[in-house]
């Protein structure tokens, strides 16, 4: 059997809302998406899009306001109908996140070696000793220099890049099967980013974990991924693997996202800008929430919501204009 | 209702209360405030005398409703001149800084670590007791927690454009303290204010509880207590009520400062 | 290093000018310490003789300069009204305030740090808003009125300790817990309610910051988040407050004494005021200055203690 094809996780019309006194404000609107083992799938979208809010739902790590329906269907059970313990057992030792800005993520009064240790103390029997040298290894694998004497530093001691390799041991310390990523370069200046970027695909290709790859920033994603999903105002707007992507865009949003990337060749020039503004989560259209922001809408794109249509055996795009025009 | 409002209607709804009864009390009590009664000592609350007598017989029901003018009155012209003075320190500080603020800011932090009872003993312990004295010493000791919150309210809008477009155009300093940047730090000021009217009342209560505060026979609440304290085994009803009154009043002040930085928060 | 050195040389600074300004003061003020000791109907022979003993008759740069001498030599003074060394007086009530404002501090500490961690847990939830809404109410009561309440319900209905007064810890320790029990619990209440404020406030911005998700996310329980990670942060901006706590330890007692004719140093000052003592205040005012500066200097150290980063970078 091939594993690669296997699925790992599997998001089913997945619905987030979250309860106000007045009314339930949907932040992701029916997203469906699969990461399949080994794989590195991205969720781009600009912020507000709700991928942040995608990824703790996955985590069950969202507040107690919020309402979640669907099915998030991860080797074989479904995350969302687990009970509190059990979503526990589950989290930092078979899918765990790395978040956008380690300043903030890490305890600044814990020594950072204590809190990758302590990833392995929930989840595993090792005593002192092993534990120890169990994140000496980790820390060594991540690239981090001198880690004994590493292990004793707080985090506000440590570089950006040096705080992000320690919030990614905490990831892998357990060697879980998918690895959240949230935005975990956009903190950091245009090397060390490379740097991470680089230390990522390695986890993925030594490890057997996935990667959910989170960004704003589509020229990162298509440096790690395989496939892309685009989201826009809580729903998919499109999905395909990240070169088809870049080379036959679908959406008029993505084409925006792809136009708005600095280039080497336009140095110098203005850089574009999707005109207009994300749409709040609190407004409401009946249509296409791209519509108002976009160079090709026209009258039907006003009134109707388009299906995800396939233009391609691994691209959908959510266009009435998709595969046709554009 | 908007549940961030609650702690603003508690606090409307408790002043108001006691207002009224403050008001009320300016032209009409059940009983003479003053007026000895030797037949009806320590009489319990009864239909007569809804909170009982005191120890000369007295009506507590009135003189708690003529002790509501003293707290709100020491509270009143207290935080006014707390607070004018705390915003004209704080204002000059944050907005010239330098040494000046450097020696002001010491001294206003170095006067909130005492304990501000103590600043107010000691002005009524030189300058003498009364109904005067108390409420200056109550203002003077609010004046820190005043020119505290002014200070950090200038600081941060000195560096905004519009003060430094009011530079340019030659507007005078005078007027970009007091007429561009003080109406925009204004609602920490009044939460301040609603505090420190809660800490008035407390300290009055205090202070005449103590018998440095205001003096016989104008009715005061701390007074009253600490009256009531000699005749608890025979009276102890008169020990509730004041304490009741002062609680009540303390908590709206305090109820309206959160409920004003409540919806200063949401917006 | 050189940031307390700052805060000490200001907090030494503000207790000179304290002093300064009380001395002064007392110069101006209408009265004469020397006529108030004697009484009315003193002689005038009599006046004199006690006016020149006390130095009164002495120009006043003479006497400022005789006080400052003596501030700076552990001298604070004869007491007018006692003719007993300022310094032994206030030594003599020092056990009873300081074992006050300690068992006050252990209440406060012990239960309002624990409430404001339960209250903050449960958040906007039915015992999160219980135990504010009781806090509230705690902040608005006058720690003299509960100390009478207190009197009332355990001393005079209960009678389980006797009303006022105080028995030595030499004397009969338990006796002594007994007499200042009541008054302890009466100077922490509102503490109490103010520490379970900041403690629920500060942990709650705490809860909000990307670590608790992160220590979330590998698979601690509330409660461990909580306990391990939460509450050492939380306790960084309580620690502030400590040094009001302690300000209010003192301002309570000096008011709580009274209520319970406690022999304390708070009932000394109380008394030196109404008799007009003008070097027994100042003593008093200089030991409290005096123990302030300490506890504030305490609290630094517990700050670097506590919080790495500090020891990298100088607070403002």
């Amino acid at each position: 059997m091939n594993c690669e094809n296997e699925s790992l996780i599997e998001i089913k019309d997945l619905k987030i809302g979250f309860k106000t006194p007045e009314k339930i404000l949907h932040a992701v609107k029916g997203i469906s998406l699969e990461v399949r083992k080994r794989e590195i799938v991205g969720i781009v979208g600009e912020s507000g899009c709700g991928k942040t809010v995608t990824a703790l739902s996955i985590m069950r790590l969202l507040p107690d306001n919020t309402i979640v329906t669907g099915n998030i269907n991860f080797s074989g059970i479904n995350l969302l109908s687990l009970k509190e313990d059990e979503t526990r057992e589950i989290r930092g030792r078979d899918i765990s996140m790395v978040f956008q800005d380690s300043l903030s993520s890490l305890n600044p009064l814990m020594k950072v070696g204590r809190q990758i240790d302590e990833n392995l103390m929930i989840h595993t029997s090792l005593d002192n000793r092993d534990r120890l040298s169990e994140v000496l290894d980790i820390m060594d694998k991540v690239g981090l220099p001198d880690p004994e004497q590493t292990y004793e530093k707080y985090p506000h001691e440590l570089s950006g890049g040096m705080r992000q390799r320690i919030a990614i041991s905490i990831a892998i310390v357990c060697n879980p099967d998918l690895i959240i990523a949230d935005e975990p370069t956009t903190a950091l200046d245009v090397t060390v980013q490379a740097q991470i970027l680089e230390l990522l695909r390695k986890i993925n290709r030594e490890s057997n974990s996935s990667i959910v790859f989170i960004s704003h920033n589509l020229g990162v994603i298509r440096e790690v991924c395989s496939k892309v999903y685009v989201m826009y105002a809580g729903h998919i707007v499109e999905r395909a693997p990240a070169e088809t992507l870049f080379t036959n865009p679908g959406h008029p949003y993505t084409m925006g996202l792809i136009k708005a990337l600095p280039k080497l060749e336009s140095k110098g020039k203005e850089l574009f800008d999707i005109r207009g503004r994300v749409p709040s989560i609190a407004d409401l259209t009946q249509g296409c929430p791209f519509e108002p922001r976009c160079d090709y809408s026209f009258e039907r794109c006003k009134k109707e919501f388009p299906d995800l249509k396939k233009i391609d055996s691994d691209h959908e795009v959510r266009c009435f204009l998709a595969g046709g025009i554009l | 209702m908007n549940k961030s409002r609650i702690n603003l209607w508690i606090g409307i709804v408790l002043i108001s209360v006691l207002m009224l009864m403050m008001v009320v009390s300016l032209f009409y009590t059940p009983f003479s405030v003053t007026e000895i009664n030797r037949l009806e000592r320590f009489e319990p609350p009864s239909a007569r005398h809804l909170l009982g007598t005191d120890n000369f017989g007295r009506d507590v029901l009135s003189r708690i409703m003529k002790g509501s003018q003293t707290a709100f009155f020491v509270g009143l012209v207290a935080v006014s001149i707390g607070s004018i003075l705390g915003v004209l320190i704080g204002a000059i500080s944050g907005y010239f800084g330098g040494i000046v603020d450097e020696i002001i800011m010491r001294i206003v932090d170095s006067m909130m670590a005492f304990p501000s009872i103590l600043l107010a003993l000691m002005f009524v312990s030189v300058f003498g007791v009364g109904l005067r004295n108390t409420i200056i010493a109550i203002g003077i000791m609010s004046i820190p927690s005043f020119a505290r919150i002014t200070r950090s309210g200038f600081v941060q809008h000195k560096e905004l454009d519009y003060v430094k477009n009011a530079k340019i155009k030659g507007v005078s300093n005078l007027r970009i303290m007091f007429r561009h940047i003080l109406p925009n730090v204004l609602s920490p000021i009044v939460v301040a204010a609603s505090m420190g009217f809660a800490n008035a009342v407390l300290a009055e209560a205090a202070l005449s509880y103590l018998g440095l505060g205001i003096q016989p026979p104008n009715p005061s609440w701390g007074k009253m207590l600490s009256e009531s304290q000699v005749f608890i085994t025979v009276g102890p009803w008169y020990a509730i009520a004041p304490g009741v009154f002062i609680t009540l009043l303390v908590l709206g002040f305090n109820f309206l400062g959160d409920g004003i930085r409540d919806i200063r928060e949401k917006r | 290093m050189f940031v307390y050195l700052k805060k000490l040389f200001a907090m030494f600074l503000t207790v000179l000018l304290v002093l300064l300004i009380t001395f002064v003061t007392f110069e101006i003020i209408p009265g004469n310490p020397a006529l108030s000791r004697l009484g009315v109907d003193a002689q005038e022979s009599q006046y004199e003789a006690l006016a020149a003993e006390l130095g009164l008759n002495d120009p006043l740069e003479i006497r400022l300069s005789r006080w400052l001498k003596g501030l700076f030599t552990g001298d604070l003074g004869i007491s007018m009204r006692y003719s007993v060394p300022v310094s032994e007086l206030i030594l003599d009530r020092l056990p009873v305030t300081i074992s006050l404002a300690v068992m006050a501090l252990v209440l406060i500490v012990l239960i309002g740090i624990p409430l404001g961690i339960v209250s903050a847990k449960y958040g906007e939830r039915l015992p999160g808003i219980l135990i504010t809404l009781i806090s509230q109410i705690g902040m608005a009561i006058p720690s003299f009125w509960s100390g009478i309440i207190l009197i009332y319900i355990f001393g005079i209905v209960l009678r389980w300790v006797s009303p006022g007064g105080f028995v030595p810890w030499s004397q009969d320790a338990y006796g002594a817990f007994k007499s200042l029990i009541l008054p302890a619990v009466a100077i922490a209440l509102p503490s109490i309610a103010s520490i379970i404020r900041y403690t629920r406030n500060s942990i709650m911005d705490q809860m909000k910051n990307d670590y608790v998700q992160l220590a979330l996310s590998k698979g601690l329980n509330l409660n461990s988040v909580l306990l391990r990670h939460v509450l050492k942060n939380a306790l960084i901006p309580i620690i502030t407050v400590l040094g009001m706590i302690a300000a209010n330890i003192l301002g309570g007692s000096i008011v709580i004494e009274q209520v319970f004719t406690l022999p304390g140093v708070g009932r000394l000052l109380i008394n030196a005021i109404t008799t007009r003592d003008l070097p027994l205040v100042q003593g008093m005012v200089l030991y409290i200055a005096f123990i302030i500066v300490v506890i504030n200097f305490f609290i630094d150290i517990i700050y670097t203690v506590i919080d790495p980063r500090i020891r990298l970078v100088q607070r403002g």
